[in-house]
């Protein structure tokens, strides 16, 4: 006792043990009454006089509710207590596997079945928990023993739910088994929620765990999509799971007809595995954690990728097998070596997504793990009706080799991921220095080493450019200098490749447009910023899409921004294609004043237009910087940037080359002169044209 | 007095000229036009014009036409009349079955397949359509297998009426269509013009990026705008079911889609109101033509006429606004040729010879192992890889979209047969004269061309398809009573596909001198940018319609050896779908190289010859999407891909520069130093933070 006592302090370093042993307790006995239910089917079938058929259809909702399940489950525990989730979620299979021993009629069995899945939902915030209650250090043991819980649970269920169920019968067997649940329900109440990220932020050094606004389950998985590692996982997960799953059914029966192997000998060789995948498993957690502490994801990833392809090989092994023992060996490696993959595949996800939607993380990647296992359920079973059962566990051989193909390919961007989720944390910890350091040091807009391109051309290198509170920043630079591309990576509008882009110091980094827009990162687009078709006032009514659910501000702001622009008060019935270019700036101007700016970025504002109208449209401009809105103007005119702002940024190929004062722009001739060769040759023609513009 | 748009959307006016046309109709035709004919036509006008809003929607919020539009409906009406007829359900419950069903596969092949390809160009996001649509199809056929044998076939809804107007008989159904499809229509027509919800979807397809800056979700407008487009699509069907019957397969028919695409286009893609009422007055044309003619033959023909029209006197009214969207129906990845500074090294050399050696090797001694038949199929292979180059030649190189290219490979087949069989033309000679006259049809296709870009090309094209099949291989000259003879030289399965081979072999060696003599790098250039290319004086008519010359010749002749190949053929066996399809494949191949092309035939055509059925559905629908989805530049592009990126090591390790393998990636001609000088260190407060 005290060995293990000491070992398992040694592994968990200062971090306390009851949550992972009350996780990992819980997650056993999650796989006792699903054990329970396989073994004494024929008992609760005789026992309600059904059929099996019957029997199949209180299956199948169980299996389409484990696809849906971690998805939605993932979405409540990023936004709720973890704990309390995961109590309750213990309180209610409790209750479920009790009623399932006292159902009355076969069809309440089921909805109680149905219960008990349900029970078992809150099993990303399980993973999420681990991460949060551990270091990067102890996680590999913490999931490690999470896990075993996933290959001990159905055996020792087994056991348990055939011994039980033999002496005193099926429901007393559901009934006496929720009886661990119950302690273990009590132990989950000591449980404190941890603070989310709070532990990856003390690895880095700082106190105190960034604050980040959360996501919705669609939007969340398209922003974790984005990232290459993580979506190459999960295809690579969901494709090996598939063919682990299909071969699975197929072995049993492959001992079957091939071998002519009884059906007690066939549980004999289900379990043999079991022993070698527990040391595997922790074996491989134990390596994958050192290798990550060590920054070696890369070398993870080859691992996982590696394991994958001799799975594969294995099987193909297990395939020809001449003699009955050369396959269960193959197959026992074979589990084995995949198993050694779990545990690296799970560190590495818990290192790439940010802790505010890690649950829903997990929970996306549990639902690619089933993705394809009907379908692979199906496909493995007619084939091996067609061709039989060996070439069907050979037809399987290519699909995990695929899947180790793409779990492959993850190793040319792993190190960059897990760079960038290093680089956020850190950029939202200075953020929140600035902010306590005092309200004009904040910075609204704060991007950080933010490179990006279309395609294989790269635009912008290693930007980095901020905005305060209040300020007019000028954003410079010659045609394809990178500007427009900058703002549209601030937008959403593309995806920048590495850095981070905060608001207020929220991640807003590859969120979809629509979302920044939400949080008032508006952009006002050079040329072709209105909806030709439309007539003005339904150009204006867009303006305020957004706030369309609240009538009076719709109504407050186009009396406002009418006062400001009169002339487009004259032609609200016109369609907005027939506008002058000044008129059709003013009115994107307009409609992006409308939708509640939180900064406003304004590209080439002059561009095409004749100098009178440019003022007028200053003069507005003007106006909202009066109000305190932020302003990122984009231009290739340095007049009009010195008239407005009070920073200028100069972007030269997609680099900054300059960041200053706007006066201090003036000082660097050999700037201006390299980029703007027009009236660059007298330093101060700039300035006099300022004079006369303003 | 000169009428002016105005003036025709006047309803007034629009009314009296209604009624005076049909006066006068009623005069002109042999047999008039009694109104019984006429209410027909408005019911049948009145389900078209469902199809027609479908369409128009899809493309109003995507600039791309959704094959797969007919599908969805026909897949639930399929469903719910099976259910009916066979399970004796209740008319309301299966109909309201039928149409969860046709929103489901709309919502879910759009959250599937059409989201993933959101941002690529148009062309791609067409050829998804014709994917879908073979893809519920599938699901169409299996709803059809559910009925038990010896079922009624009794559609009527719950609407028990039946009485005659003149000769036409009507009954519940034709009411049902009378109600309902009204109500359809101008509730969708309100909602979509005078709704502020209207206009967000109207601004998300005007100027998608400045919608989504203000906070719009362009995605989930695409994704409504498919839910809505499948109900339509349900109700079209179902409603069409009492009226003329259940049509199983009817999702993928020519003639349904042409009489959607008919009034849609006449509507500019665009405008709902003015396509209703070209669908009803198309309706009541196509009934009129029924009613005096006895035939429907001609109405395609119509159709193909009325849309050729309507597009080219519409590119002249609208000029430049629409441009922009047609262009970028362009072809998204261009394929590297092989480097010139490589191609001389001589072990790089004798490794491509012996590659291409090696792959004649393997066609000529692949059929060894094949049977008679095996023999037969695999010369169809070779052939459909002359009609596939036939599109590369037209698309890939010259950038013009043809939906119709099977009906000339069935022009070229039907014409070689007829002369042959009738008029005993002999085999060498025809092989000359018929290509020939398939450059000569081509180049009649090609001259909307001039006018006509993008997808509006496309449907031009497919318009022509479904008329040659319906009008054209139905004359007499285009009739084989008899099967054709082979000469004596390729008498045998094995030397005709040795012949056929050849001609491949030939065509190939002939398009890579075209692709860089001065008349293919003009194709490329019209392709690339047809104004640039004008300005450097390149003849634009002469480059397009060479371009269709060439590919009308390859087509037929693909199409000439096709009916010696097969030895009897007639116009079902080249139904208009299969044009799409044709292109589908070489877009899959990948556009732009013969690579492309053949493996588009091997893929296809080899699979579906040499694979059992459920693999070949799967090659087909799910195949294309998938290829799509992870491969946007077809299968072609892997393998260009993998060379170029052997190519790009293997002159890193020789040392020798190549531009156009490392145009992609940056060098840097400023040192570090310079670098470091240029840009000086800011923020000194945040470097403290760092380092500390």
């Amino acid at each position: 006792m005290t060995a293990v006592a000491k070992d398992r302090k040694k592994r968990l370093g200062d971090a306390p043990a009851l949550p992972v042993l009350v996780l990992s307790g819980l997650s056993t006995v999650d796989q006792f009454d699903t054990a329970a239910f396989g073994l004494l089917a024929p008992e609760i079938v005789a026992d309600f006089h059904t059929d099996a058929t019957t029997f199949g259809f209180i299956l199948l909702p169980q299996l389409l509710l484990a696809l849906v399940l971690p998805l939605v489950f993932g979405y409540i525990a990023d936004r709720t207590s973890r704990v309390r989730l995961t109590i309750v979620g213990a309180v209610l299979w409790v209750i479920s596997g009790f009623l399932s021993g006292i159902a009355p009629t076969v069809v309440l069995l089921g909805v109680f079945r149905l219960l008990s899945s349900i029970a078992k939902g809150p099993a990303p915030a399980h993973q999420s928990l681990l991460a949060d209650y551990y270091p990067t250090e102890a996680r590999g043991f913490a999931f490690a023993l999470y896990n075993a819980s996933f290959r001990i649970g159905p055996s020792v269920g087994l056991l348990a739910a055939g011994f039980i169920g033999q002496y005193w019968g099926w429901r007393q067997a559901f009934i006496i088994l929720t009886l661990p649940g119950v302690v273990l329900t009590l132990l989950a109440l000591r449980m404190r929620e941890p603070v989310r990220g709070l532990i990856d932020a003390q690895e880095a050094g700082e106190s105190e765990a960034p604050q980040q606004s959360t996501l919705g389950p669609i939007r969340a998985a398209r922003l974790l999509l984005k990232t290459p590692t993580f979506k190459r996982m999960c295809w690579a997960t969901a494709v090996t799971f598939a063919a682990v799953v299909g071969s699975g059914v197929a072995l049993s029966f492959y001992f079957h007809t091939v071998f002519d192997v009884q059906a007690g000998m066939r549980g004999v060789f289900d379990f043999i595995p079991l022993p070698v995948s527990l040391v595997t498993l922790f074996a491989g957690g134990a390596y994958a954690q050192r290798l990550l502490s060590e920054g070696r994801s890369k070398k993870v990833v080859q691992l996982t990728s590696l394991m994958l392809a001799i799975g594969g090989a294995l099987f193909a092994g297990m395939a020809y097998a001449p003699v009955v023992w050369v396959a269960v060996l193959a197959s026992t490696a074979a589990v084995a070596v995949s198993t050694f993959a779990m545990l690296p595949l799970q560190l590495l996800l818990a290192r790439l997504v940010p802790a505010h939607i890690r649950s829903q993380g997990f929970g996306i990647f549990g639902f690619f793990q089933f993705a394809f296992t009907g379908i692979a359920l199906l496909y493995g079973l007619s084939l091996g009706d067609r061709l039989g059962f060996r070439a069907t566990i050979l037809a399987f051989v290519p699909m995990l080799l695929f899947g180790a193909f793409l779990m492959w390919t993850a190793t040319f961007t792993v190190a960059r991921d897990i760079q960038r989720m290093d680089d956020t944390a850190m950029a939202q910890l200075h953020a929140r220095r600035r902010q306590a350091e005092g309200p004009g040091q904040a910075y609204v807009l704060d991007v950080r080493g933010v490179n990006a391109g279309y395609g294989n051309v790269q635009i912008l290198f290693d930007v980095d450019f901020h905005v305060r509170t209040g300020e007019v920043v000028a954003l410079l630079g010659t045609n394809g200098a990178g500007k427009s591309t900058l703002l549209r990576v601030i937008s959403g509008l593309l995806t920048p490749t590495t850095g981070t882009i905060l608001l207020d110091g929220d991640d807003i980094t590859g969120l979809d447009t629509e979302l920044t827009a939400q949080r008032g990162v508006i952009q006002v687009p050079g040329g072709r910023g209105v909806f030709p078709g439309l007539s003005v006032a339904r150009n204006l009514e867009l303006g305020t899409y957004l706030y369309w659910s609240e009538p009076d501000y719709v109504e407050q702001a186009q009396r406002d921004v009418l006062e400001l622009f009169p002339r487009l008060g004259e032609r609200m019935k016109q369609p907005a294609g027939t506008l002058s270019g000044g008129e059709q700036q003013m009115l994107t101007l307009a409609q992006s004043l409308m939708s509640r700016p939180r900064i406003l970025m304004i590209d080439e504002l002059s561009l095409g237009l004749a100098p009178i109208v440019v003022q007028e449209l200053l003069v507005a401009v003007r106006e909202i910087a009066a109000r305190g809105t932020p302003i990122v103007l984009v231009e290739q005119s340095v007049n009009i940037a010195m008239t407005l702002a009070d920073r200028a940024y100069f972007l030269e190929k997609g680099e900054v080359r300059f960041d200053g004062a706007t006066s201090e722009l003036m000082e660097r001739g050999d700037l201006l002169r390299s980029i703007f060769l027009e009236g660059a040759g007298t330093k101060m023609g700039a300035g006099t044209k300022l004079g006369a513009g303003s | 007095m000169r009428l002016t748009a105005a003036d025709v959307r006047n309803p007034a006016i629009g009314a009296a000229a209604a009624v005076a046309t049909w006066l006068a109709a009623g005069f002109l035709l042999p047999r008039g036009l009694p109104p019984g004919v006429v209410l027909i036509g408005c019911v049948l006008g009145l389900i078209n014009a469902l199809g027609a809003i479908g369409l128009i929607l899809v493309y109003r919020a995507g600039k791309y036409v959704n094959f797969a539009q007919a599908g969805f409906g026909s897949a639930g009406a399929v469903l719910a009349f099976r259910l009916i007829s066979a399970n004796r359900w209740n008319w309301f419950l299966a109909v309201g079955l039928g149409l969860v069903v046709s929103v489901a596969l709309a919502g879910v092949s759009e959250v599937l397949f059409i989201q993933r390809l959101f941002k690529a160009p148009r062309l791609i996001l067409t050829v998804a359509t014709i994917g879908i649509a073979q893809f519920v199809a599938f699901f169409e056929l299996w709803f059809n297998t559910l009925a038990r044998k010896g079922t009624l076939n009794n559609f009527d809804p719950p609407l028990h009426l039946r009485f005659r107007v003149n000769q036409a008989l009507f009954s519940g159904g034709h009411v049902l269509v009378l109600i309902v499809a009204p109500a359809v229509i101008v509730g969708l027509i309100i909602f979509f013009q005078r709704s502020r919800y209207g206009a967000v979807v109207q601004a998300a397809a005007e100027n998608a990026d400045r919608a989504r800056l203000l906070g719009v979700s362009v995605r989930s407008i695409s994704t409504a705008t498919w839910v809505t487009v499948g109900a339509l699509s349900g109700v079209a069907a179902i409603l069409a079911t009492p009226v003329s019957g259940l049509n199983v397969g009817g999702g993928a028919g020519a003639g349904l889609l042409l009489r959607a695409l008919a009034p849609a286009m006449i509507g500019g893609l665009e405008s709902l109101p003015v396509a209703v009422v070209a669908a009803l007055v198309l309706g009541v044309v196509e009934q009129a033509m029924a009613f005096n003619l006895r035939q429907t033959g001609p109405i395609e023909l119509v159709f193909f006429a009325i849309i050729l029209g309507v597009l080219l006197l519409r590119r002249q009214a609208r000029g430049r606004t629409t441009e922009g969207e047609e262009r970028s129906f362009g072809v998204s990845t261009v394929i590297r040729p092989f480097p010139r500074e490589l191609a001389r090294i001589p072990s790089l050399r004798v490794a491509r010879q012996a590659a291409r050696a090696l792959l004649l090797a393997a066609a000529i001694v692949f059929p060894l192992t094949l049977e008679l038949s095996g023999q037969n199929l695999a010369s169809a292979v070779v052939l459909y890889m002359i009609a596939a180059l036939s599109i590369t030649v037209l698309t890939g190189y010259a950038g013009q979209v043809s939906f119709g290219q099977w009906a000339i490979v069935g022009f070229g087949a039907l014409l070689g047969g007829g002369l042959a069989t009738q008029h005993g033309l002999p085999f060498l000679p025809g092989l000359a004269i018929v290509p020939l006259a398939g450059a000569a049809l081509a180049v009649v296709i090609g001259l909307p061309a001039l006018r006509i870009r993008g997808i509006f090309l496309g449907v031009t094209t497919l318009a022509f398809g479904i008329a040659a099949q319906a009008y054209l291989f139905q004359r007499p000259l285009f009739h084989l009573d008899v099967p054709v003879t082979r000469p004596s030289f390729v008498n045998s399965e094995l030397s005709y596909y040795y012949f056929c081979l050849a001609v491949l072999v030939v065509t190939m060696a002939g398009l890579r001198n075209l692709r860089s003599s001065s008349i293919g790098r003009s194709m490329v250039a019209v392709r690339d940018n047809d104004r640039a290319a004008a300005s450097y004086g390149v003849d634009l008519v002469r480059a397009k319609l060479s371009a269709f010359a060439v590919s009308g010749f390859l087509a037929a002749l693909a199409g000439y050896l096709y009916v010696y190949n097969a030895g009897k053929l007639d116009s079902g066996s080249f139904p208009a779908l299969t044009s799409l399809l044709l292109f589908s494949a070489v877009v899959i191949g990948g556009l732009g190289s013969q690579a492309g092309a053949i493996l588009a035939a091997v893929y296809f055509r080899g699979v579906s010859y040499f694979l059992p059925g459920y693999a070949q559905f799967l090659a087909t629908s799910v195949g294309l999407l998938l290829i799509l989805l992870f491969l946007p530049g077809g299968i072609g592009s892997l393998f260009f891909g993998l060379r170029d990126a052997f190519l790009r090591k293997y002159a890193a390790a020789h040392r020798i520069r190549v531009p156009s393998l490392v145009a992609d990636t940056r060098e840097d001609q400023d040192g570090p130093e310079e670098a470091a000088m240029a840009s000086p260190p800011t923020e000194p407060e945040l470097v403290g933070v760092v380092s500390s």
